[in-house]
């Protein structure tokens, strides 16, 4: 969600109603972890891509960095921003819940409530990471 | 080309592999548990370390080899690099991901963790070079088949990461009992 209100696909001063969200081809929450997600461009050009995982963070930024490094990939052609929604609990639940077809309208309810109280906190984080982003570049 | 064996905490399995490939370790027989301590990354990597790529050398066509470390998540890893193959647009053959952990037994799990969980490596240490003992051969085999494959590689790449071997079992190993098909008895 970070990224898609980063290249304009979400809006970054409220969350869109529910049924616009849900109708997004990236919110999908049974499966995709260690999938890298393409959301477009930003107005800068820069490509914004979206990747979750669970448990340790650290393992999956040591395992970019170095296949990075050993390809041969200049360090800051990459930029990692951690949306820290991890310790959403709403969230958590509903993405759980969502795995079940029985459960699926409780989990979509309850990742709702989730992404409605960390939307205005991930819009922030944007903002913030696009103003570090033209120091990263010089 | 990049090999990369991967295993659970990239200390046993993995690393095994690896020195197999580059003949730091024999093909055709069990080594002694002395050759196994003296490998440089054997039972060494920490948490701290799991993740990232550590290089071990150059094979005889050229290729580099390394191995890693990925917890329970082989499907996550290769996720992950192929996702950044297809950004920073990386040719698929130019990396090939070895999952060594079909190959484990559960001497090298139950020591692995008593040395590199507890740190309990008096104890943990000679169980995971007993169970990594007795895997040795299926290793060997999967070394065998990583290298007839990349010798002639092209630009068809070979993922080997859900194929299956039967994993070594304690007390199983040639050195217990008569080598079969050519093989030479390990060193006790």
């Amino acid at each position: 969600m970070a990224g898609a209100i980063h290249t304009g696909l979400l809006p970054k001063d409220g969350m869109p109603d529910r049924d616009k969200l849900w109708k997004l081809p990236f919110m999908n929450l049974k499966s995709g972890d260690g999938k890298i997600i393409s959301l477009g461009k930003d107005g800068q050009g820069d490509k914004v891509y979206a990747l979750s995982v669970k448990g340790d963070r650290e393992m999956i930024y040591r395992l970019i960095d170095s296949f990075m490094e050993i390809s041969g990939m200049p360090a800051g052609e990459l930029y990692l921003v951690d949306s820290c929604a991890g310790d959403n609990i709403l969230l958590l639940a509903g993405s759980v819940l969502c795995r079940s077809n029985l459960l699926a309208p409780l989990g979509r309810h309850l990742a709702t409530a989730g992404i409605k109280k960390s939307y205005g906190r991930l819009s922030s984080m944007v903002k913030c990471s696009k103003l570090e982003l033209p120091e990263l570049r010089v | 080309m990049k090999i990369i064996y991967h295993c659970y905490g990239g200390a046993h399995s993995s690393v095994t592999a690896a020195s197999i490939h580059l003949g730091l370790l024999p093909s055709d027989r069990v080594p002694g548990s002395e050759s196994l301590w003296q490998l440089p990354f054997y039972d060494r990597q920490g948490n701290d370390e799991h993740g990232h790529f550590f290089f071990i050398g150059r094979d005889e066509y050229g290729h580099e080899v390394y191995f890693t470390a990925r917890r329970g998540r082989p499907v996550v890893l290769e996720y992950v690099l192929k996702g950044l193959a297809e950004i920073f647009e990386i040719p698929s053959s130019d990396y090939l991901l070895v999952n060594v952990m079909q190959n484990v037994n559960w001497t090298m799990k139950l020591g692995g963790y008593l040395s590199r969980r507890c740190g309990l490596i008096k104890v943990g240490r000679p169980l995971v070079i007993l169970g990594t003992r007795a895997a040795y051969f299926q290793i060997a085999d999967l070394v065998r088949q990583v290298k007839n494959q990349v010798k002639d590689y092209s630009e068809e790449l070979f993922v080997l990461q859900r194929k299956y071997f039967p994993p070594g079992s304690f007390g199983r190993c040639d050195s217990y009992r008569s080598p079969s098909k050519g093989r030479h008895a390990g060193q006790r």
